[in-house]
């Protein structure tokens, strides 16, 4: 069964695209990471997946249920987008409750207790929220979000604020949940956390999704290397010499990132040295998230550009 | 729903500016009622040695001032009005300005129902602001022996009238945070609208019985002509005193368009809720 169907989705701003024919499904279950620099559309697309914005064009659905402007998606998903957004004056318990009754349930002070620590805040902390940390805030707001016991969980950013240890909570968090079965759909700038936490990934530039799978998978297709020099004069000679054979080319300092399948290296390696340009190191091996993301966001701004 | 009205309760319990707002209104409306009293009583009892004319004092203690002038004594200041319009621009425009309007909005059952919670609480507190405050007016004088029983037709149309004008200006403070999407702008576009529709309302061109309805359909006007047909049957301004312009209205007409007012008001509100994105 598909948690998330998101078909030729498009949303303009004053004219101008958003998100531009986006289609995307993610399977019950999955945690699936949006991926993307800023103003790609993934925020957009997520508040438009939780009915807070309206589409343009295009059709979403959720458990198989057709996704309207304010329609209830009490129980089926639970969502934090864009920056956590509680109740100033009233204590992080305060908040629970309110927000609880305005999703027709009912919980007790030790439901809400518990509801407050699983997301690693104090329960007995009386402090209205307006004086919490941006992590606590996040940490609470996430909390809001599973009031409901949703199916899906759509979370923006949601390491947003949050020091290391935080990051580790959230992460075993939604580890615990997508064991428990709960679909999880969010958005990071974080790529080594989202290539821990996602089984599936998708890489959305300029509002469209460019490649979608799990790390595993989009990985391969952009195997690189990475060739260090001596100085940075020969690093950027040597990219030079790379781009002139078609092979796509970054410095980075006295490195140089090719992106090339491995069977091609050798012969890479080989052009560089008759141009008089030799490598002092090579490291092959298989793309990070990063890289991948890396050649998909330039390659767009490249033709951008062109 | 149940659950949206226990909400909007609770999410105000431990607010300060909405507790001060919410018991600033009525208290300042009691005491200028209270000045008002005392005033009256003064007048009775005339200056130290002089002797007051028995007439007067049953025109002041039984027609005028007390009890069937409570609602107009209350209303003549703009204590209940502004508190009404400010209270209500909070409870709307605070959820854009916190983003708690995201976060309410995943969690309700559905945008109309989360509106139509919102309306109920101003709807209540305005209710139980005025007719608390018109009652406890009411209740010195009886219970002092200052006045005889009250006219109760009389009073309760008074009540209702008050309280009609007075959710006029609930309903406009909801419906221009919603249009805005915050609590501080509409409370100042609220108050230029005021001034505007008083200036224009005051025109000489008023005279013309045509256009007089324009300034007749304006909902501040319409609060107000109510008010003074209200003032009208408290005796505060006796039959024979004219009223030009959009004041002399009718008072059933002016019922019918406050009641329209508050309808149009609240349905605009949630129909905005319902149609537009929330990026906050």
């Amino acid at each position: 069964m598909q948690a998330v169907e998101i078909q030729a989705l498009t949303k303009l701003f004053a004219g101008r695209p958003a998100v531009d024919g986006l289609s995307l499904t993610v399977a019950a279950g999955e945690t699936v990471g949006l991926v993307g620099p800023n103003g790609a559309g993934k925020t957009t697309t997520l508040r438009i997946l939780a009915g807070l914005v309206r589409p343009t064009s295009g059709d979403v659905h959720v458990f198989e249920r057709r996704v309207r402007l304010g329609s209830a998606m009490a129980g089926l998903a639970g969502a934090v987008v864009d920056r956590p957004a509680l109740i100033p004056h009233l204590s992080g318990d305060q908040n629970l409750e309110v927000f609880a009754r305005v999703a027709g349930i009912s919980m007790t002070r030790t439901e809400r207790a518990e509801a407050i620590r699983r997301v690693g805040l104090d329960p007995g902390d009386r402090r209205p929220t307006r004086a919490y940390s941006t992590g606590m805030r996040q940490r609470l707001a996430i909390a809001t979000a599973l009031l409901p016991s949703p199916r899906l969980l759509v979370l923006d950013e949601p390491t947003n604020g949050l020091d290391p240890s935080g990051i580790a909570d959230l992460r075993q968090l939604l580890v615990d949940l997508g064991g428990a079965g709960t679909t999880i759909l969010l958005s990071s700038h974080l790529l080594g956390e989202v290539e821990r936490i996602c089984t599936r990934v998708a890489i959305i530039v300029r509002g469209r999704v460019l490649a979608e799978g799990a790390p595993s998978e989009i990985a391969p297709t952009a195997r690189s290397a990475r060739v260090g020099f001596a100085d940075l004069g020969t690093a950027s000679a040597a990219a030079g010499v790379a781009r002139s054979r078609g092979i796509g080319a970054q410095q980075e300092g006295p490195e140089v990132r090719l992106d090339l399948p491995p069977e091609e290296l050798g012969e890479a390696l080989c052009a560089l040295a008759a141009a008089g340009l030799l490598p002092t190191s090579v490291i092959a091996g298989r793309a990070s998230l990063e890289d991948v993301y890396r050649r998909y966001v330039d390659a767009t701004e490249i033709a951008k550009e062109q | 729903m149940r659950g949206l009205f226990i909400a909007e309760w609770l999410r105000w319990r431990s607010s300060r500016e909405m507790i001060a707002i919410v018991l600033s209104a009525p208290l300042l409306a009691a005491l200028q009622y209270a000045v008002a009293y005392f005033h009256g009583v003064s007048l009775v009892a005339g200056a130290p040695g002089s002797h007051p004319d028995p007439d007067a004092a049953r025109l002041l203690l039984g027609d005028v001032t007390f009890p069937q002038s409570v609602a107009a004594t209350l209303v003549s200041g703009p204590w209940l009005s502004a508190g009404a319009f400010i209270a209500a621009a909070l409870v709307v425009g605070l959820d854009f300005t916190w983003g708690t309007i995201r976060t309410t909005a995943l969690l309700a059952p559905g945008r109309g129902a989360l509106i139509a919670g919102r309306c109920a609480t101003i709807g209540i507190v305005t209710t139980l602001s005025v007719t608390g405050v018109a009652f406890a007016g009411l209740f010195g004088p009886v219970v002092t022996g200052l006045s005889g029983p009250a006219d109760a037709a009389r009073l309760f149309a008074q009540v209702g009238g008050v309280l009609l004008a007075t959710l006029i200006y609930a309903a406009s403070g909801a419906a221009l945070a919603m249009v805005f999407r915050g609590a501080a702008t509409p409370v100042l576009v609220g108050l230029l609208a005021y001034v505007a529709q008083t200036a224009v309302a005051t025109l000489p061109a008023w005279d013309d019985p045509t256009l007089v309805w324009i300034a007749r359909i304006l909902p501040t006007e319409a609060a107000g002509a109510l008010l003074v047909a209200v003032q009208r049957s408290a005796g505060m301004i006796p039959e024979s005193v004219a009223m030009p312009g959009p004041v002399s209205t009718p008072w059933p007409i002016n019922v019918l368009i406050a009641a329209a007012w508050i309808a149009a008001l609240v349905a605009g509100t949630a129909l905005q809720a319902s149609r537009m994105d929330i990026k906050e």
